[in-house]
């Protein structure tokens, strides 16, 4: 793989990686909160939620160090600079702003399992 | 700008070619953006107009307790009608369609958007659901069930007449239309801009468009597919939202808020987008925080994709499932107060002049700032049980759709008026417009807060006195009309001075974007020559505007041989292949009266006839796919074609369908202890395994179809594609005789169970069958030679295929979930 193929890899999964790692979590962290408080449900969900958000976390730091290393690599770059160059540059800057919310985001869906709630209405 | 007498001559053969015809068959005929542009413009005002009628009913109905102004039914139906009119064909149309259509090309140097013709069939589509919806009053049967018609109440039982239907059929039409219009605006953002135009160098409107159009087409298939269900629960018997059945009315406030809540977004983006037009122009400065800027946009959203559940805090869902709602309902806020920032301190560090644009977006973000408060409130769990279904809420939602959406909008009319009319409004009068507004909107919507706060629950025909709500009302019925009075002042200004006619010139205000370096109003052609581009800033760029009359001398990138636009690569906009554009045709409209009226055989029940004018449209299809001038040789191109990059956002966006159906089963799923319910006899799996492998095996032979066409070996390509279309038939014989089959033992109406299960099966087999009718219009295409279009076609279709079958396999595991 040359550089510049390289570059565009870590700099698409820098702007989707962190994305897909949260909407995964998510969606996916909400169903098994569901199927722990339905009927009948497994009433041990805690682990399914930790080893989502642990892995989703680790995804997203992921995509942080990809956004680092892109940012870096065309450090010299100006804002109007023309495509590739330009534009990896200007994705990269928004994507380590973007990689921290999300990480935040994760800890926060998180806080459920960490506190232990209940199934019970709130 | 003087230019030399073949520069002249050029120009004027583009005006021959691009000009359509006059009049109003012109009007009906249009593929023009701009056209179609001012026909959504026109169109929304007049919705907008009725939507504010029945706000100020409402408000004369509450300015007094025990008021008689209008009766019970009558106010649900104007409620209703209010939020439907307002959200769905006034501030999403005027927006993205409008707005988005009359300045996106504009803004990226094209000559038109990717599709012109679904471009107007998505405004006629856009009208039709209207006028459709509208009709309900000439019945006495407009929808009641407020505007997001919440389950059990707009069942069948409860509300029998044909209300809900028109809701439901209604807003199915208003998603086809939103949904291609959504299609459009991606697919020109992605292949149109002009060469040099890399996505650092596009404009923060241009992206908001996109954010917002991506939303669209990824939140609809959920509200389209909860419309679905309720209308097959209403019409059919089906039990997707009876507890008794299996099925549960929270299923309704799931899929609705999944599109709901993105849709929040999908109003304010736009805003957002006009927002970082008219700042820079004002503060005579570049946006600060460009790359954050435009990194909020799309962050903005992506998570409001995520919150839906916000909106069913008092619902009784379980504490632990909350949280992951609270969270993403904090977050959003980070994106949003980034731009705010961004916004403020790009006024603050320029040196700005007030004029009335400028002052519509202080307006703006005080409103957005105040709804933004009230809204982050409700992310706190108890606070929002606490004010569910209160005033207080209606408060924040109006400031937050009114005044941080629509106020955006008006700046924008003034700002983009001189550009669209050539004439210059009345500055003074236009302030004090805004003066006006913003008062009549903080009489009218602050208030409610209070209200809100003391018990005043939404929706109420009319309250009784004592309860020190009446002051409360009186004032916010006060600032309704003095609101009104604001909107009716900007509407006289704009006629007032359209027929003053001072003429505005070029560019009156020293605006940074590509729709300012050309006159006023716009060519039929829009750029003489397609534009240079080095920065998101082009009409401040003066070399590159030297560069582009030098390009006009020369006779490059003028194209002026027929409808002709580039297209470009979607990451870097490098030039790829000159694209023909289709020329004013008659088919958008009649398509577009065809299916609203077969819409209405269906809310009549007629299905015979509605199935007869499906036929007849597809019909029509064929017409519009005639080709005028077939190019025989296809020039190689860099990047895929307009025409996949459109099949894979409709593919996309029925994907999510598919995938809300699937998240639909597996949702009941878990509601029910015994699923599937006891009586019903397990799936078959040897069978279905069989044909799923055989229809997915097609693959190959259409994928070498299309290989092959590329090659220039037709007759290869036709046996190929005979052959698919041979299995796929016979796939899909097979599985509709399975289909009425099964029906025998478990009818749909039998369990919710049953309903899912059937509408899954049937929405995949009616894939199928659209796919044939694509093969069997390449077959009779590619018959007759290969053409460009036909190529592009093909490999549409093949990708379309690919999406069908790895869709068909999903469903597969689905239909035989209960024997894994």
């Amino acid at each position: 793989m040359t550089s510049r193929m390289r570059l565009e890899v870590l700099q698409w999964y820098a702007l989707l990686g962190g994305a897909v790692a949260w909407a995964a979590q998510h969606v996916f962290g909400y169903f098994v909160s569901t199927q722990g408080c339905s009927a009948g449900g497994s009433s041990n969900t805690e682990l399914w939620q930790i080893v989502l958000a642990v892995a989703a976390g680790v995804a997203v730091c992921a995509a942080e160090a990809a956004a680092l290393v892109v940012y870096r690599a065309t450090g010299g770059t100006g804002k109007d600079a023309p495509g590739p160059a330009g534009r990896l540059h200007f994705f990269a800057q928004a994507a380590l702003v973007a990689n921290i919310l999300f990480l935040v985001v994760i800890v926060l869906d998180s806080s459920a399992t960490i506190a232990s709630l209940p199934c019970g209405a709130a | 700008m003087a230019v030399s007498a073949p520069a002249r001559e050029r120009i004027g053969r583009l005006e021959r070619v691009w000009l359509e015809r006059p009049g109003a068959l012109g009007w009906l005929t249009t593929v023009d953006h701009k056209r179609i542009g001012l026909l959504y413009f026109w169109a929304t005002l007049f919705f907008f107009a009725a939507g504010g009628a029945e706000a100020l009913l409402m408000r004369t109905q509450l300015a007094q307790a025990n008021a008689k102004v209008v009766g019970p039914e009558t106010f649900d139906q104007l409620l209703t009608m209010h939020g439907v009119t307002m959200i769905f064909f006034f501030i999403i149309p005027i927006t993205t369609g409008a707005f988005g259509n009359y300045l996106l090309p504009l803004m990226i140097g094209a000559r038109d958007m990717a599709f012109p013709r679904l471009n107007a069939l998505s405004f006629w589509l856009f009208l039709g659901s209207g006028l459709f919806l509208y009709s309900s009053f000439l019945f006495h049967s407009a929808p009641d069930a407020g505007w997001f018609n919440y389950v059990p109440l707009s069942l069948k039982q409860y509300d029998g007449g044909l209300n809900i239907d028109f809701y439901a059929l209604g807003l199915i039409l208003n998603g086809a239309s939103s949904t291609i219009g959504a299609t459009n605006i991606i697919v020109t953002t992605f292949k149109l801009r002009a060469p040099g135009m890399s996505w650092n160098r596009m404009p923060l409107f241009c992206f908001a468009m996109l954010a917002a159009a991506l939303s669209l087409v990824f939140a609809l298939p959920a509200l389209t597919i909860d419309l679905v269900f309720l209308e097959l629960q209403r019409k059919l018997g089906f039990h997707f939202f009876d507890v008794a059945h299996g099925g549960d009315p929270l299923l309704w406030q799931h899929l609705f808020w999944i599109f709901g809540h993105p849709e929040v977004y999908i109003i304010v983006l736009p805003a957002f987008g006009i927002a970082t037009s008219i700042i820079p122009t004002f503060a005579r400065r570049r946006m600060i925080a460009f790359p954050l800027v435009a990194m909020a946009e799309l962050l903005v959203a992506f998570l409001g994709f995520g919150v839906w559940a916000h909106h069913m805090f008092a619902t009784g869902l379980s504490s632990s499932t909350l949280v992951f709602f609270a969270a993403a309902s904090m977050m959003v806020v980070v994106p949003s107060t980034i731009q705010i920032f961004a916004w403020l301190f790009t006024v603050n560090l320029g040196t700005p002049i007030f004029r009335a644009p400028l002052l519509f977006i202080g307006g703006f973000i005080l409103f957005f700032v105040l709804g933004g408060l009230s809204g982050i409130m409700f992310a706190a769990i108890p606070f929002d049980q606490a004010t569910t279904d209160t005033y207080f809420v209606v408060a924040h939602f109006h400031f937050i759709i009114f005044g941080a959406a629509v106020f955006p909008l008006l700046g924008g009319m003034y700002y983009w008026f001189p550009k669209v009319t050539g004439r210059m409004y009345h500055e003074r009068l236009a302030q004090a417009s805004f003066f006006v507004a913003f008062a009549g909107t903080t009489l009218t919507f602050f208030p409610m807060h209070i209200v809100g706060l003391l018990g005043m629950t939404r929706r109420v025909y009319t309250y009784d006195a004592g309860l020190g709500w009446g002051i409360y009302n009186l004032l916010e019925t006060i600032g309704g009309f003095t609101l009104a009075f604001g909107l009716l002042m900007i509407v006289a200004n704009l006629v007032w001075s359209y027929r003053r006619n001072v003429p505005a010139g070029a560019d009156p205000f020293n605006g940074s974007t590509l729709e300012w370096t050309i006159p006023s109003p716009p060519p039929a052609y829009n750029f003489a020559v397609i534009p240079t581009v080095t920065s998101a800033y082009p009409n401040w760029d003066a070399a590159d505007r030297d560069h582009d009359i030098g390009k006009l001398e020369r006779g490059e990138l003028v194209l002026a041989g027929g409808h002709k636009t580039p297209a470009s690569t979607v990451n870097d906009a490098v030039f790829d292949e000159v694209v023909d554009m289709p020329a004013e045709s008659p088919w958008p409209v009649v398509l577009g009266l065809t299916i609203t009226l077969a819409l209405a055989l269906v809310l009549l029940s007629h299905y015979l006839f509605a199935a007869a004018l499906l036929g007849i449209a597809l019909l029509e299809l064929v017409g519009w796919h005639a080709e005028a001038s077939p190019h025989e040789n296809a020039e190689p191109r860099l990047a895929r074609p307009n025409g996949w990059w459109g099949m894979a956002i409709f593919v996309a966006a029925e994907a999510t369908l598919f995938g809300t159906v699937v998240g639909t089963y597996v949702y009941l799923s878990l509601q029910n202890p015994h699923w599937p319910p006891f009586g019903v006899a397990e799936p078959k799996v040897l069978e279905p395994l069989l044909l799923t492998l055989g229809l997915v095996l097609m693959s190959a032979p259409v994928q070498g179809a299309w290989n092959a066409a590329r090659a220039g070996r037709r007759q290869m390509a036709l046996r190929l594609l005979g052959f698919a279309f041979a299995v796929q038939t016979a796939y899909l014989a097979w599985q509709v005789h399975d289909f009425v089959d099964e029906l025998h033992t478990m009818s749909p109406t039998h369990s919710a169970y049953a309903s899912v299960y059937y509408t899954l099966l049937g929405a995949d087999h009616l894939h199928v069958l659209v796919g044939l009718l694509l093969d069997v219009w390449l077959l009779a295409q590619l018959a007759r030679g290969l053409t460009s279009y036909r190529l592009v076609g093909l490999r549409a279709t093949t990708f379309y295929w690919h999406a069908v079958n790895a869709i068909t396999a999903v469903v597969f595991f689905v239909q035989i979930a209960p024997r894994l």
